[in-house]
């Protein structure tokens, strides 16, 4: 185990702390007899010594003071903040004693003891600060085992090793091989037949069947290097990035959406993906492969204009990891964010577990806890978020060259200042928007009042839930009534009931979409659009006429829930109608309100005057000249006094019921009200000073001079508020409490409807949205990565035991103590040091990386690693097999300056990768897990694999590459409480370029063992369940594809069908008594199927189509010899 | 085209599940491969199987089991102590309960009003009310709760069971999840991680899915299983003689064999969800005839007929309508109304046939909400600092409470349960000893607890 230099603790007792404390004798000797054998019987075993668990011990006063890594134990004279207390108490997340809780009279002994300030007699501290540090401290100092560890050791060129049989050798690396097989008594098995090895080759480089023709061709082709030639030619095909670029997706945890606990869309993760399969392609050196995707933004950029961008998508790999964003600590965020980034970097190059070390020196490997904040610090210096907050926005960066950058620059510059304008607009409104709230208070009380509810008075027009039934679509001269769910087109989810309880409402899941209405306009004219919605959280959508946006964040009210009782009339936005046929769309790429209905109002200025006009927002307002959104407000607010909050609100509890008089005899039936109000009782009980007073003064005549009385009140106090002193503001207090909420209808909203606007300044604001559109589409386009840039350098505390709560020393940012030694060589500048640990890990002298990385080919060339534990190279991983071999492939790798193809032909060349799968009696008895490779390893296809080569069989393969197929927009849901992928899959591209959605992995390749995406893994599991079965049996997938293909089969002449059938799915021709054997089986499908009825050509296609089923689902097919 | 019941008809093909069964007695299951065999617990189990009734959003603790008079008396008050460091949204005052409360049965428990029907069975429950969590948002809590970890991609505590104790039926899967979210950590919550895949939850449909129309994936196809099963021999024969050919190979006879489960299972799994076998009194207790309570009985009875089956964990879903940041009166009335009826009908149905001995019930949610309002004085927050829950059966102490809450229920206080704790004694009580459950992974043995979790020894019996 690794030893860490013990540093003294002394510095932690501070002056203060060291000045002892006088106690008397009396309370010591309570300590001596309470409290002491206490400690020594149920604390001391595991809180003492050189180091005692969590670095907290009992032995000392100044100990409890200090405390461990949970901090302080004790606060002399304050036991409720002191966590022994609770801990003893088995209250909080520390329980201690662990097993057994001390016992009342204990804990009440424990208390009093922090309470007399933890009285101690006398004693010796030397002890005190030795305790051990070692999470502390920052310097390591590792043992000569731990130093002499195979995997830190740099891989040097290793001396072939003897071997017999000579004339077997084909590539350097079968000396190394067969050398062991040689040791072991064993031979290999023989070199596979040629169909074998194309069927390999293919798979294994382009993840794809070869064609009956390249079979054929390679078969004839006598050269002597036909073979080496095959290889070139399927290592240039383009197929090749795609399908060893998936090999590196597994180890990036690559995934088109964040998972965990809001899985939003990750809409530009494809950009990471197409430069690994690019990069893939183009045979990129490994080193610079490893740097791009760890500080490409910050490396010199490339003279090319892809290759310049591509260095920026690389760094897509530190920012696609899975990340819980509605985290509701901002700093646990940040560090569990950061712990992804340093886990996934330590497997994906150097197969070390880094991770471990977040909460304590790692176990097993030399890695202190201090070297994983050393590196943590590179990545906390590192910008990957935008914010912390729930949910949060992770960085994303354009992918644009300098010059277009200027110019993107200079117009945002002009959006902005376009934008202050608009702000300095909306404060002029704001001024003019607070007058007609204050001023018309009365009004717009006497309306709301007047109004009631606005439905009883549609009903009193026949314009009941019944009638709507009939006719969803109802039409008065200059009046259009509209249910929401009788939209024409619509990808909305019409709810019936729950939140559409009795109503019908539209909605919509985790994302947006559209309703669109046919509407026939009778008169032309400027309508008001009015909606009843109902809304617990602001979600604003847009409107759009005609294809034609008109506006953008309306239908943003809250109205208190989702529910019916919430549904609310709110006047929206004003429309310019001819009369006819329009569309009109409610438009949304976010989540929508609950609508129920909407209905469009001429405004009544112009219309003639039309008594059968049914009543409305816009109308009331007319009538009381007052604004008809800020009515709908009053209306909404009075509504939720009157059911829920009238006991509560001693402010308009008077206004209620005074207007809920008959205005014929107002003076008689308020008497009592108002006398009531007076007294000490009912009313009176509750009302603040101020209304008593202006009743008193003046007793209302009329319902309106109540609300006058409620105006004047309303101004009297916003402007005790503004302008006068603390005496003042006292008067006023119980009415300012009430009018100052959000939600009150007099205060000033934080958005201003389009309808309270004065005409000249309309005009304004809407030359200037109009700019803003402008602005925004002579903005050149450009594309965006995810990815990472700089942030704030800043070195790391350590974290004791992972809590951000508690945190140690700071350690400065550097590279691993075990390889790079304790003085740091790759020295952090300047920048986050990102730069510098993408040099270390690519230096020739990390012993990690490129060893690593060959292991990993190896891995997915031969099924199992020369180190089975491909991600752990660790003391818990495996050794390597061949330790000579895979230090010659590593030198080979660097040596080749990093090209992986050069490595893929000297392994593919090799007698070792041509051998047959052939059994070997001696060979399962020696080696039975074929460590040493007496033979090749046979194995299954992939998920990806079965469904490129299904479709290639069938309708066949859309071969284009690149781009996204990701529906859902960015940062938008791609999972809610079902999935909001339309149909994603459903297509015939390549399976790299299927979105991969976490927590909600397509069926098909995670029924065949497609890995967690969340987390790096080189060494995918091949499981053989039945679920596997059922995708052969029953998914569409292979239904179409057998279906396409026995379309394929049917037209050929009748002895062709099972000879191309074969040749296609087996690489084969059928021998004889497959022939008789599939001549009667289609036989016997046919005849089942005519036997109920159907055409015999009917019959003929289902049986082929079965056929193929089989032939598609047998084990010579899914296995690759 | 050919329908299933036109071949059945007129195919003399007699093969199916008698035919195939023949081969799957061939060979033992290699030690190495992970599979569903049955294994010995660590101790004497009292309990075989779990049934969960995960209701998803978070229902209030204190308008639903614990009752909390002193939270009526100080309505509107502002909270006396200090609400938590982090919270996920402002809130107000003191808000009681909408709900009156009663007590029931010899236990005398205090229920709400709108269990009425779980009400009934109080003597047969285990309360813990001073169950809580760490995370205050609904994604970290469902994680945690369903796999122990806020923070890391952990295996569930299903695929956990599953790897333990293997299955009683090795033609179903060892955890089914009927309807569940794909929100909030989605199929996180019933993956099994690290875990070999075998252990993974099956999802039966997913929330957005009613439960009658809730399937496992590709369990029905297209092809009429009179020619399937032709298909099945023919894919036999062909496999059988490819084996002659490559040597003796455990793959490959394992997929060979999976063929075959695979067909059984296509045709049990169906079976089960196919209730046209129960009778109209069995139907109508879970309430499936009736509007509100029909898609969650459904579920309930589902459980029962996995339950019969030998399935060792199955989790219900209500899904997310528990969240009444606002509505409360009316969504928690709603909610409970949809439940109620139908888990009161499992209880009894359960106990009827002597399953619920060895079946634990297990009803909650991902986490409580606070005493204090939010949204307009009908709604209220998140809480993970304390929820209710409640079991029946397999060995559960019954007719008990354990655990407290401070006087408004904000805070448990007194014998805390953390979801470690629940995971830690739910083990044992199949028979596992959560400390020596361990899965070695990337360097590290994992287990469901973490270093944390402590048998909470007095609910049981």
């Amino acid at each position: 185990m690794n030893r860490i230099l013990p540093l003294t603790v002394l510095f932690l007792l501070s002056g203060t702390l060291l000045a002892q404390e006088q106690f008397s004798a009396e309370d010591i000797a309570f300590f001596e007899s309470k409290i002491r054998p206490i400690l020594v019987t149920h604390c001391q075993d595991c809180h003492s010594g050189e180091d005692p668990e969590s670095r907290f011990s009992v032995e000392f006063r100044e100990a409890f003071l200090t405390g461990g890594e949970f901090g302080p134990a004790a606060k002399p004279g304050n036991p409720k903040e002191s966590l022994l207390i609770s801990a003893i108490k088995h209250d909080e997340f520390l329980k201690m004693p662990p097993k057994a809780k001390l016992s009342t009279t204990d804990v009440i002994n424990f208390t009093r003891w922090v309470e007399l300030g933890l009285p101690w007699p006398n004693e010796s501290m030397e002890i005190v600060a030795n305790i051990g540090q070692s999470a502390d401290s920052v310097i390591a100092e590792f043992t000569e085992e731990q130093k002499q560890y195979w995997a830190f050791q740099l891989p040097v060129r290793p001396a072939f090793p003897r071997i017999a049989n000579r004339p077997w050798i084909q590539s350097p690396i079968d000396f190394f091989t067969l050398a062991k097989l040689e040791e072991a008594g064993l031979t290999p098995a023989p070199q596979a037949d040629k169909r074998t090895l194309i069927r390999r080759a293919t798979f294994d480089l382009l993840g794809l069947p070869p064609t009956p023709q390249e079979i054929e061709d390679f078969l004839e082709d006598d050269r002597p290097d036909a073979y080496a030639q095959l290889i070139d030619r399927l290592l240039s095909s383009p197929r090749y990035g795609e399908r060893w670029g998936r090999h590196w997706l597994d180890v990036a945890r690559y995934a088109d959406s964040n998972g965990l606990d809001e899985n939003l869309s990750y809409e530009f993760a494809y950009q990471y993906r197409d430069y690994v399969i690019r990069s893939m392609n183009l045979d990129k050196s490994y080193g610079q492969f490893v740097q791009e995707q760890i500080a490409g933004d910050l490396m010199p950029p490339s003279d090319d204009p892809l290759a310049g961008t591509d260095q920026l998508r690389a760094t897509g790999f530190l920012a696609i990891g899975p990340k819980m964003l509605a985290e509701d600590d901002p700093v646990k965020m940040q560090m569990d964010i950061i712990d992804e980034q340093v886990n996934t970097l330590g497997q994906t190059f150097m197969g070390l577990t880094l991770g471990c070390a977040r909460c304590h020196d790692h176990k097993f490997d030399p890695i202190p806890t201090a070297d994983y904040y050393a590196l943590a610090g590179i990545f906390k210096s590192t910008k990957s978020m935008e914010n912390y907050n729930v949910v949060a926005d992770w960085f994303e960066r354009p992918l644009v060259s300098e010059q277009t950058q200027a110019e993107i620059d200079r117009i945002n510059a002009e959006i902005q200042t376009t934008k202050a304008k608009q702000t300095a607009l909306n404060s002029k409104v704001v001024e003019i928007v607070e007058k007609e709230l204050l001023h018309k208070a009365d009004q717009y009380l006497l309306a709301s009042s007047h109004i009631g509810d606005l439905d009883s008075h549609l009903a009193k027009h026949g314009l009941t839930a019944q009638a709507k039934q009939d006719s969803p679509f109802i039409v008065a001269d200059g009046y259009l009534l509209v249910e929401a769910e009788a939209a024409h087109r619509t990808n909305l989810t019409i709810v019936p009931n729950g939140y559409g309880e009795g109503i019908g409402i539209l909605a919509s899941g985790g994302s947006g979409g559209f309703a669109e209405y046919e509407i026939e306009v009778p008169l032309p004219g400027s309508y008001t659009m009015e909606v009843r919605y109902a809304a617990q959280d602001s979600r604003s959508v847009g409107i759009k006429l005609d294809g034609k946006a008109m506006a953008d964040g309306v239908l943003g009210r809250v109205t208190g829930s989702w529910y019916p009782d919430t549904q609310t009339w709110v006047a929206e936005i004003e429309l310019e109608l001819t009369a006819g046929k329009h569309t009109l769309a409610i438009d949304s790429p976010k989540v929508y309100p609950h609508i129920d209905k909407f209905a469009l109002i001429l405004n009544r200025e112009q219309q003639t005057q039309n008594k059968s006009m049914p009543p409305s927002l816009s109308a009331f307002a007319l009538e009381f000249d007052i604004n008809k959104s800020f009515l709908s407000g009053w209306l909404w607010y009075l509504k939720t006094l009157d059911e829920t909050k009238l006991q509560s609100n001693p402010f308009l509890a008077a206004w209620l019921r005074l207007s809920a008089i008959a205005s014929d005899n107002f003076p008689e039936a308020s008497a009592p009200i108002l006398a009531e109000l007076q007294s000490d009782g009912g009313l009176g009980a509750q009302a603040p000073k101020v209304i008593k007073d202006i009743f008193r003064q003046a007793p209302p005549k009329s319902l309106e001079e109540v609300a006058v009385l409620y105006r004047r009140l309303i101004v009297d106090t916003n402007h005790a508020f503004k302008h006068l002193d603390d005496s003042a503001k006292a008067v006023y207090k119980d009415v300012y409490d009430e009018i100052s909420k959000a939600e009150f209808p007099a205060v000033t909203p934080k958005t201003i409807p389009a309808s309270a606007y004065p005409e000249d300044l309309q005009m304004q604001r809407v030359s200037l949205t109009q700019q803003i559109a402008e602005l925004e589409e002579a903005r050149p386009e450009f594309e965006m990565a995810m990815g990472v840039t700089e942030g704030a350098g800043a070195d790391l505390e350590i974290h004791l035991r992972g809590s951000h709560i508690t945190l140690g020393k700071k350690v400065p940012r550097r590279m691993l103590q075990i390889i790079e030694g304790p003085v740091p060589q790759h020295k952090i500048t300047e920048q986050s040091g990102r730069l510098e640990l993408a040099q270390w890990l690519a230096s020739p002298e990390n012993p990690l990386v490129n060893r690593v990385m060959a292991n990993r080919v190896w891995r997915w060339h031969f099924g199992r690693g020369i180190v089975s534990s491909v991600d752990n190279f660790g003391t818990l991983g495996e050794l390597p097999t061949h330790p000579a071999l895979l230090d010659y492939l590593a030198v080979e790798l660097v040596e080749s300056n990093g090209s992986l193809k050069a490595l893929h032909r000297q392994i593919m060349l090799s007698a070792t990768y041509q051998m047959s799968t052939a059994y070997s009696e001696q060979g399962m008895a020696t080696d039975p897990e074929n460590k040493l490779l007496w033979r090749f390893n046979r194995r299954r296809l992939t998920g990806e694999e079965v469904r490129d080569s299904v479709l290639t069989l069938g309708p066949g393969l859309d071969n284009r590459m690149g781009g996204t197929l990701l529906r859902v927009k960015n940062r938008a849901y791609v999972t809610t409480s079902g999935s909001n992928l339309t149909n994603e899959f459903q297509n015939q591209r390549r399976s790299i370029y299927l979105p991969v959605v976490r927590s909600s992995v397509y069926e098909v390749l995670q029924a065949l063992d497609f890995p967690d995406p969340a987390v790096s893994n080189g060494d995918r599991a091949t499981t053989t369940v039945a679920p596997q079965a059922l995708l052969m049996m029953n998914s569409s997938l292979v239904d179409e594809a057998t279906a396409a293909l026995s379309q394929r089969l049917l037209p050929l002449n009748s002895s062709k069908r099972l000879e191309t059938a074969y040749n296609l799915i087996m690489g084969r021709s059928p021998k004889s008594e497959e022939i008789s054997g599939a001549q009667a089986y289609i036989q016997q499908v046919s005849e089942a199927s005519v036997s109920t009825g159907i055409s015999a050509e009917e019959a003929s296609l289902f049986a082929w189509q079965s056929l193929c089923r089989v032939l598609l689902s047998s084990n010579e097919f899914i296995y690759i010899e | 085209m050919v329908t299933r019941r036109q071949l059945l008809k007129n195919t003399a093909v007699g093969f199916g599940s008698v035919a195939l069964a023949g081969l799957m007695g061939q060979g033992t299951a290699n030690a190495e491969e992970p599979n569903l065999l049955q294994r010995q617990p660590h101790f004497p189990a009292k309990a075989k199987r779990i049934i969960f009734l995960f209701m998803h959003g978070g229902p209030s603790q204190i308008d639903t089991f614990d009752y909390k008079p002193q939270l009526a008396k100080d309505d509107n008050k502002p909270v006396p102590f200090d609400k938590p460091r982090v919270v996920s949204a402002p809130t107000g005052n003191l808000l009681k309960s909408p709900f009156k409360f009663k007590q029931h049965g010899e236990s005398g428990m205090w229920v709400s009003e709108i269990f009425p029907h779980i009400a009934k069975h109080v003597d047969e429950l285990t309360f813990v009310k001073s169950v809580h969590g760490s995370n205050s948002r609904h994604g970290a809590a469902l994680l945690e709760l369903h796999t122990g970890s806020d923070t890391f991609i952990r295996p569930s505590m299903g695929s956990w069971l599953g790897y333990g104790l293997g299955n009683e039926n090795q033609n179903l899967p060892c955890y089914v999840t009927i309807c569940p979210s794909l929100t909030h950590g989605g199929g996180n919550n019933w993956s099994s991680a690290f875990l070999p895949a075998l252990y993974a939850g099956t999802p039966i449909g997913n929330a957005g899915t009613a439960s009658e129309n809730a399937k496992i994936p590709f369990i029905k196809g297209t092809t009429p299983t009179a020619i399937q099963e032709l298909e099945q021999r023919m894919l036999r024969d062909i496999n059988l003689k490819h084996l002659t050919t490559t040597g003796p190979d455990s793959e490959l006879e394992s997929r060979i064999k999976s063929f075959e489960l695979a067909f059984r299972l296509q045709t049990e799994a169906p079976e089960l969800q196919d209730i046209s076998d129960e009778t109209a009194d069995t139907l109508n207790m879970y309430g499936i005839n009736n509007g509100p309570t029909k898609d969650f009985g459904l579920q309930c009875l589902m459980a029962r007929r996995f339950a019969e089956a030998g399935v060792r964990f199955i989790q219900l879903s209500h899904s997310y309508k528990w969240d009444q940041h606002g509505n409360l009166a009316g969504g928690h009335r709603s909610n409970a109304m949809e439940v109620d009826q139908p888990i009161a009908a499992l209880l009894t149905d359960l106990s009827q046939r002597g399953l619920l001995e060895d079946t634990i019930l297990w009803w909650g949610g991902e986490f409580g909400r606070t005493p204090v309002s939010q949204g307009g004085r009908d709604g209220r927050d998140h809480n993970p600092h304390a929820c209710t829950m409640f079991f029946a059966g397999g060995g559960m102490k019954p007719g008990i409470q354990h655990g407290l809450t401070d006087e408004y229920g904000y805070y448990a206080v007194e014998d805390k349960v953390h979801f470690h704790d629940l995971h830690a004694t739910l083990l044992h009580q199949m028979g596992l000893d959560h400390t020596k459950l361990t899965y070695r992974y990337a360097g590290r043995d994992f287990r469901l607890t973490d270093v944390h979790g402590e048998v909470i020894h007095d609910i049981l019996s």
